[in-house]
């Protein structure tokens, strides 16, 4: 425990300087968007008090059942897949109309930034090249400089080295997270900050629920972690067997980033993304019943464990047996 | 006097890329002894020392240290041993003091400022702790390497070719520092080096190894001291021989010399008394038949079976 929290230190002096960069980065970019949509709103064209504040011009819910009915009578009964999903979004929104849910198509209060942010291109795209930055190195860069020698000659063991470099990773990362949602959020401040009790729908295996909106945001951080831990032990295995910090950054930023783009072509013949862990990522998206395939979040689930499962046995059972520094 | 064993090598062999890069290799080191290790380049001086730190697996034999195996007791054995294996690894983009730092926090014991504070005015580098070590000379890396191994105050320190690469005055510094280190904590040192001259001044006792194998282990105390060479004319090199033999030492043929054990204050004398004979003396020197000659014995008869 006490050698654990040393190295977890360690690991922190040899990156706090990236960490912090990548840190000023974000802050950076958040202050720049937050400038352009003052700058936005002040010199906008659109007359200011015609767009927000009129709720006539806001599809409700149920216009937008009136729309889904009409589209999924049109759509032809043999397919099925897409018969399916609006089926799902019908009885979504019903739902909302029979539990006398509020529902708003745009929203724009904090929370709803937080909410949404949770899903999407953020989490299953974004993040992990933020994750590659922060640790996609963190084993091979040691092992070329040979520095990875002042641990090997510790008591630590090396097990506790790369759980250790695990932990950081996936620590580091998850906070960052946070503090981008939070970040998110700020930038929607001088609208108002919404209501942490409100509720919302959530899916939830084959049924429909109601969750009060601090809950969402709870397993929806849950949700994340889960993700973010898949990609560090990706990132981590990745970084142990490639020794090379430019070889490993690029085979990380191409089983991560590029993949989807890659993988897109074959998908017809064959169904990789069923299997393959960053079409997984997006979990909170299941709940949303926004999730882009047909699969249910307990399979996601089951995808990203293995990752996590197949990466860990991996290195756990090539570390000790190998002769270090090669 | 039986000492205690601090670490123990007992029959290792090990392969790397199909060739046997040590074969059958025991050695041991007793408490508070400073052991060479000497051996040519590519004689697998660095693989032992990276089989002793556990770096790499023997495939056969075990090590033990103090009583603990490596493989099995990996942590337990390692609290015992502080070792810099080939050129030190440092963190250049650190500070001195963080890298100290870094080796501090996975020490697995507590280790409190006074204790870091003195290793560091162990190696003299009180007024660079600050410094990035990428601005470090070889010298200092080294000797903050050193620092690092003695954090822990272990039994034995481990250095793999310290004064490779340094400047003399860097050599001499290194000497006095392992020398100093010894004396004042007692410290098992095991110092591995293909420089004879270096060994020679430094150690207790000195292993020879070449193609894996050792080939002797001797004390330094039980090679022969300096011995005389007198050099004459060919043709006096008997007579002078039997005259010397006369006067009750025991004069060595080499070559064309004579070699003689003789204190330094009864060369004139003598060398007056074969004057007063006829027989004339060239040079005198004084040679090594040390280290060296054992080292260039050992080595290259190996190579010449
Ligand atoms: N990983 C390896 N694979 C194959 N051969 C190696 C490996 N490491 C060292 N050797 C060989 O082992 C021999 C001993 O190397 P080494 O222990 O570094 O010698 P020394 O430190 O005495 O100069 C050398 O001939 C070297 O080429
Ligand atoms: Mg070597």
């Amino acid at each position: 425990m006490h050698l654990l929290v040393g190295s977890l230190h360690n690991e922190w002096m040899k990156r706090k300087k990236r960490i912090y960069f990548i840190v000023f980065s974000m802050i950076i970019l958040f202050l720049g968007i937050f400038v352009i949509s003052i700058l936005n709103e002040r010199y906008s064209f659109i007359p200011s008090n015609a767009t927000p504040n009129e709720a006539a011009d806001r599809p409700t819910v149920e216009d937008k059942l009136i729309e889904l009915q009409l589209i999924y009578d049109a759509t032809p009964v043999e397919q099925i897949q897409e018969k399916k999903r609006l089926k799902n979004q019908i009885e979504w929104y019903s739902y909302h109309l029979s539990h006398d849910i509020k529902f708003e198509v745009i929203s724009d209060t904090a929370l709803d930034t937080l909410k949404n942010s949770m899903t999407g291109i953020y989490i299953s795209f974004l993040f992990p090249i933020v994750m590659i930055v922060i640790g996609a190195d963190i084993l091979s860069s040691e092992m070329s400089s040979r520095t990875i020698k002042t641990m090997l000659l510790r008591p630590v063991g090396r097990l506790m080295i790369f759980h250790a470099k695990l932990l950081f990773v996936a620590g580091v990362s998850f906070l960052l997270l946070v503090c981008s949602y939070l970040l998110f959020c700020l930038l929607k401040l001088n609208n108002e900050w919404g209501d942490w009790t409100a509720e919302i729908v959530v899916r939830f295996g084959a049924t429909l629920h109601t969750v009060p909106v601090w809950f969402f945001v709870f397993i929806g951080l849950g949700s994340n972690l889960i993700s973010v831990l898949t990609l560090s032990f990706v990132l981590l295995c990745i970084s142990y067997f490639f020794r090379n910090v430019s070889l490993s950054v690029v085979v990380s930023m191409m089983l991560v980033v590029f993949i989807k783009i890659l993988l897109n072509p074959f998908l017809v013949a064959v169904p990789a993304d069923r299997y393959y862990f960053m079409y997984h990522l997006d979990l909170v998206s299941h709940l949303l019943d926004e999730f882009p395939g047909n699969q249910h979040l307990l399979a996601s689930l089951i995808v990203l464990l293995s990752t996590i499962v197949v990466c860990y046995s991996l290195v756990y059972f090539r570390i000790n047996r190998e002769d270090l520094p090669y | 006097m039986q000492r205690n064993k601090v670490i123990e090598v007992n029959h290792v062999s090990k392969r790397l890329g199909n060739r046997t890069i040590i074969d059958n290799l025991s050695l041991h080191v007793n408490e508070g002894e400073i052991v060479g290790f000497l051996g040519p380049n590519g004689s697998g001086k660095t693989t032992s020392i990276r089989m002793m730190t556990g770096m790499i697996k023997p495939d056969q034999g075990s090590i033990k240290i103090m009583g603990y195996d490596i493989q099995a007791e990996f942590s337990l054995a390692m609290k015992h041993i502080g070792a810099i294996v080939e050129q030190p690894a440092l963190y250049g983009y650190l500070s001195g003091w963080e890298n100290l730092m870094q080796a501090v926090r996975i020490s697995g014991m507590q280790i409190n400022k006074e204790r870091i504070e003195w290793c560091v005015r162990m190696v003299q580098l009180q007024e660079r702790m600050q410094e990035k070590v990428q601005r470090y000379s070889l010298g200092m890396k080294q000797r903050l390497a050193i620092a690092q191994a003695l954090l822990t105050q272990p039994k034995m320190i481990i250095l793999d070719e310290p004064t490779n690469g340094l400047d003399p005055s860097g050599i001499i510094e290194m000497r006095t520092l392992i020398h100093k280190l010894r004396d004042e904590t007692g410290v098992s040192v095991f110092i591995s080096s293909h420089l004879l001259s270096e060994i020679e001044q430094l150690c207790d006792r000195v292993i020879v190894i070449d193609q894996g194998k050792t080939l002797a282990a001797k004390e330094m105390s039980s090679l022969g001291h300096a011995a005389i060479a007198l050099t004459v004319q060919d043709d006096q090199l008997q007579s002078a021989y039997h005259l010397l033999q006369l006067e009750g030492l025991h004069p060595v043929l080499q070559n064309a010399r004579i070699l003689i054990q003789e204190e330094a204050k009864r060369i004139p004398s003598l060398v007056n008394h074969l004057y007063q004979r006829g027989i004339h003396v060239y040079w005198i020197e004084k040679t090594k038949q040390s280290l060296e000659d054992f080292f260039l014995d050992t080595t290259q008869g190996k190579e010449r079976k």
